[in-house]
């Protein structure tokens, strides 16, 4: 599964690596996002479903986020 | 010019420098919105009568600093006619802040510079025993300093769960216990979030969070803070009210003035008065029929009594 790490990636330059990355793949694909906690985690998992990607789970670290996303079909 | 020409000048905003030749013109600006032709003429007025500048306050108010004495009329004459104007200083109510409230900040859950906007249309420049601030904060992050303002409001709200749109992906447990009152875990048997009612601070943060929109906005209102100043001697207000409509905010204003201007001494700020008389003897006879979630603890952000995983409070008093 493809992971990314944008740890130490401030907004709003996380989302846009994510949504590069989800724009690559294929319909239904999973990714990882690893996130800081504060402001990466606030924005990019909500900003991934406002544009109808599926937040599909949610596991805290140590002193980040793993955040697994499944890309929208289409 | 005499003492009590000062003094009276001082009521309606316009305050003796330390160069004791010129005046700063205080204007009026609730809840901080200022509109942008208005702003522009205080430039303009500024380059006319002042040094070139304006000082932005803490009260939110806009001055202009530098006018003379001889050109007093003149500014006050202008002032009126553009729209803009002049705010106060002294023992009153003065102008009421605010931030950019729900319908800027994402984070918002109540029109906080409106409230102002209407607060500060009925309140402004009530006379008191000393200064009266009052502040009002969109939500529960508390930008406007409702704790240290004489009286100050913050929105709130209830989350309320709708379980069908609820994929069990867990970020408003991990943000809730990250930044909020620790009051989500996940039932492990429905793969759904439980809230712990005893713990939460209805922050919001799972209802912002949420990418499902799965949490939405139950009740929505004002936790409510009395006595609050900074200063040399700064004190932090109690939270007194939880869940207070719109509407009844400006009875708890009205109320508050109400018993101020009755119960405290010459010069004695709010919170200096309720310590004098009683916290408990305030309520009853200002705000009786109201009440808060929780019993609160002295900075008024978590509830009393509750062990906590991450330390959110600075006072150490209130640690478990």
């Amino acid at each position: 599964m493809k992971v990314l790490d944008l740890r130490g990636t401030i907004c709003p330059i996380n989302w846009v690596k994510t949504k590069l990355a989800l724009e690559e793949m294929e319909p239904g694909e999973p990714l990882e996002v690893w996130l800081d906690d504060g402001e990466p985690i606030r924005n990019v998992p909500r900003s991934a479903a406002d544009e109808g990607h599926k937040v599909i789970r949610v596991a805290p670290e140590d002193s980040f986020f793993r955040v697994l996303i499944q890309r929208c079909g289409e | 010019m005499k003492a009590h020409d000062v003094q009276a000048l001082k009521a309606t905003g316009i305050i003796r420098q330390s160069e004791r030749e010129y005046f700063v013109i205080r204007l009026r600006v609730p809840g901080g919105n200022l509109e942008a032709d208005k702003l522009a003429r205080a430039a303009e007025l500024a380059k006319k009568y002042g040094r070139g500048y304006c000082h932005f306050t803490f009260q939110q108010s806009v001055e202009i600093p530098g006018v003379k004495r001889e050109d007093l009329d003149r500014i006050k004459g202008e002032i009126e006619a553009s729209g803009l104007r002049l705010a106060n200083c002294g023992p009153r109510v003065r102008a009421v802040t605010a931030c950019q409230g729900c319908k800027v900040n994402p984070y918002g859950v109540v029109d906080a510079p409106a409230l102002a906007r209407e607060a500060d249309e009925k309140y402004f420049g009530l006379q008191c025993p000393a200064k009266f601030k009052i502040a009002y904060s969109g939500c529960s992050i508390a930008c406007p300093n409702p704790q240290n303002n004489d009286l100050g409001f913050h929105g709130m709200v209830e989350p309320r769960l709708i379980p069908e749109l609820c994929n069990g992906c867990t970020l408003c447990v991990q943000l809730c216990r990250s930044r909020a009152g620790e009051a989500l875990t996940m039932d492990e048997g429905t793969k759904l979030p439980i809230k712990e009612r005893s713990r939460c601070i209805f922050c919001g943060e799972c209802i912002f969070c949420c990418p499902t929109r799965a949490w939405v906005a139950g009740r929505v209102g004002h936790a409510v803070y009395v006595g609050g100043k900074h200063g040399r001697f700064p004190r932090w207000g109690n939270r007194v009210a939880d869940f207070v409509s719109d509407e009844d905010t400006f009875k708890v204003i009205q109320r508050s003035v109400a018993w101020y201007q009755q119960n405290a001494r010459k010069g004695e700020r709010f919170g200096t008065a309720i310590d004098r008389l009683g916290l408990e003897r305030f309520k009853e006879e200002a705000l009786p029929e109201f009440t808060t979630t929780h019993d609160w603890d002295r900075t008024g952000s978590r509830p009393r009594g509750i062990e906590y995983r991450v330390l959110h409070s600075w006072d150490p008093e209130e640690r478990p």
